[in-house]
């Protein structure tokens, strides 16, 4: 049942977002496939190179964006509107509805950041950033992919955070007779500000405490190297995975008490 | 098999009454199948249940069997169909009489004026 | 539970002391009343009364404020999510989706979605598989939705004024289909206002006004004691009320 779930969720998301994703893949291979032009005096070709690398950057985020509001979307119609009255009275349970509405949101988080890592890495050159850097400054060609790798994985469960932050504000908006969506959205951005503060706060009060580099890393914004950082990012994705662990369970006890569709 | 009904009197008797007229006329012969329960309330535009409740009537009055796995019959018994009839026909003859004393005629008079018009 | 058997005497369905309150108003006052096995039920009452509020209390859509809910003496949930065929007066389905794709759903999701019976009433009531839904008008809408809900193998179905967004003409039609394609054993909650168009195949009747029960009968029985239809004697009630 729950694969079921899942499969009905993405097809609604994938819809819209499939656009998305050939439009965006299409702007980095443009960009690509006129770099050799970059130099030329073809000023048309140079404007379209320089316009489609800027493009996927910006669409990039806009892609981000609209799978994000069409996954909230996606639970609100899905979980409290018109269509709860056929998804809540499926035989299943609500936890159950809850599970695929998180795993689904995910999946999409994930092949959206695929995407835009493999528009990028069309557009610009990738390995040859890396040696780049890694000869310039003392760090091993390693230990930039660990900083790369970690970072991605920050900014995905950044975005996963997010999410769920919507998804609790949805819950906890319902609980409301009126201006449902209105509270939702503070309750959301509420929670999404309160999960932030809790992880710096944390990390600047507790973790700094224990650690003297990680002190001086947050408090005076100096890295020994590389390596500090990427201590500092992974330190953030462990908390992140936490704070979405929470929210997965609040949001999953939630839903199920005193609940009302639409 | 039509029936037409009247939502102001109890439905189930107005499936026995004119179930029953259906037999004593001869529509559904002595000693016939009758459809199913589910088939009469499909034919009759009824609920199952009050359809059961007017076959159990009729066979109370002996006018319809259960043969046990095979369903129900009509009966074969043609004298107690023309008892029936003959019951059915005095209540109509009642009737008229009734309606014509209510215009004004007398017994005779009604007598008399159903031969006249016939 | 093999089919055959059947426990007659706990009900099907069971509210006791249901009361529902939205902020400080309150739909639903005290609300007793149990389903049996095998019976047509129609929960009639005015526009507002409080009908489809009991019904989505039913299927668990809303929380009762106080009071409980039992489906063959256990809790909501996911057995008896299986066990009842729930029309909703709204098209819940995705409106993009074409008729074979609503089909689809249901025979994923439930177990005891009969899919061929399925393509026969879509047949009866002359939609197409291959139509978009959001194409539909809202009769056709209303078919589908009854189609599909009428093709489960359930033990209760409780369908929210299936004559709704129907012609006239057409309502003959559902009231056959209603008819003619439940299980013995099965029963079927009806809630409506169009009274006259239904009475006819009810076993029992239960009044609901302004969040209360005010009568519950067998049809005939209460036909006999009135010597009216039921439409009648809810009129006359719902006057007396006022």
């Amino acid at each position: 049942m729950l694969a079921k779930l899942i499969k009905y969720d993405l097809k609604f998301i994938y819809k819209q977002l499939i656009v998305f994703y050939i439009i965006l893949i299409t702007l980095a291979i443009t960009a690509q496939l006129t770099a050799n032009f970059d130099d030329s005096s073809i000023f048309i070709l140079v404007f379209i190179h320089r316009f489609c690398q800027g493009a996927v950057l910006g669409f990039g985020i806009g892609t981000v964006i609209s799978g994000i509001l069409r996954t909230w979307a996606r639970f609100k119609f899905n979980v409290y509107g018109d269509e709860s009255y056929l998804t809540q009275t499926l035989p299943i349970k609500r936890s159950t509805i809850w599970t695929a509405k998180f795993l689904s949101s995910v999946i999409v988080i994930l092949t959206t950041a695929l995407v835009i890592i493999l528009a990028l890495g069309i557009v610009f050159d990738i390995p040859a950033i890396i040696t780049e850097n890694a000869t310039k400054t003392s760090n091993s060609t390693f230990t930039i992919i660990m900083t790369g790798v970690i970072f991605i994985l920050a900014v995905i469960l950044q975005f996963i955070y997010t999410v769920q932050s919507g998804f609790l504000g949805i819950i906890i908006g319902h609980y409301f007779q009126n201006l449902q969506t209105l509270w939702a959205i503070i309750f959301g951005y509420l929670i999404y500000i309160i999960g932030e503060v809790v992880i710096v706060a944390f990390c600047m009060l507790v973790w700094a405490n224990f650690d003297p580099t990680i002190y001086d890393a947050l408090y005076r914004s100096q890295f020994e190297n590389l390596s500090t950082l990427n201590e500092v990012l992974l330190g953030f994705n462990i908390l992140y995975c936490f704070l979405i662990t929470i929210s997965y369970y609040a949001s999953s006890k939630l839903l199920q008490h005193n609940f009302n569709v639409e | 098999m039509k029936f037409i009904f009247n939502n102001d009197q109890p439905i189930y008797l107005q499936i026995v009454e004119q179930l029953r007229i259906y037999i004593i006329s001869g529509k559904i012969s002595p000693g016939e199948k009758l459809p199913t329960v589910r088939e009469l309330a499909a034919q009759a535009r009824a609920n199952p249940n009050t359809v059961q409740r007017a076959l159990n009537i009729l066979e109370d009055e002996g006018i319809i069997l259960t043969e046990r796995t095979n369903g129900k019959y009509v009966t074969s018994d043609t004298r107690l169909i023309r008892k029936i009839r003959h019951r059915l026909a005095t209540d109509n003859v009642s009737k008229y009489f009734a309606a014509m004393s209510a215009l004004g005629f007398t017994q005779e008079d009604a007598i008399k004026f159903l031969i006249k018009e016939e | 539970m093999p089919s055959h058997t059947k426990n007659t005497k706990i009900p099907l369905l069971s509210c006791q002391n249901i009361s529902k309150k939205f902020g400080d108003k309150v739909v639903l006052n005290n609300i007793n009343l149990e389903i049996p096995h095998g019976k047509i039920i129609g929960l009639l009452g005015q526009n507002g009364a409080g009908k489809s509020t009991l019904i989505k209390l039913c299927n668990d859509l809303l929380t009762p404020t106080t009071g409980q809910i039992s489906f063959e003496d256990q809790p909501l949930g996911v057995n008896s999510k299986l066990q009842i065929s729930y029309l909703p007066e709204r098209t819940y389905l995705d409106k993009t989706m074409r008729v074979r794709d609503a089909i689809q759903f249901f025979s994923e999701f439930y177990s005891n979605f009969d899919i061929k019976k399925s393509h026969t009433l879509i047949q009866n009531f002359q939609l197409d598989l291959d139509t978009r839904i959001s194409k539909m008008s809202k009769g056709m809408q209303e078919k589908l939705q009854l189609a599909l809900v009428m093709s489960r193998k359930a033990k209760l179905y409780i369908l929210d004024e299936p004559l709704g967004g129907v012609d006239p003409a057409a309502r003959d039609h559902i009231l056959d289909t209603i008819l003619n394609n439940f299980d013995d054993d099965a029963s079927i909650l009806i809630s409506t206002h169009l009274i006259a168009d239904i009475e006819r195949i009810l076993d029992k009747v239960i009044f609901i006004q302004d969040g209360k029960i005010t009568l519950q009968s067998d049809a005939d029985k209460l036909r006999a004691r009135r010597h009216a239809s039921i439409d009648e004697i809810f009129r006359k009630e719902f006057k007396n009320a006022r």
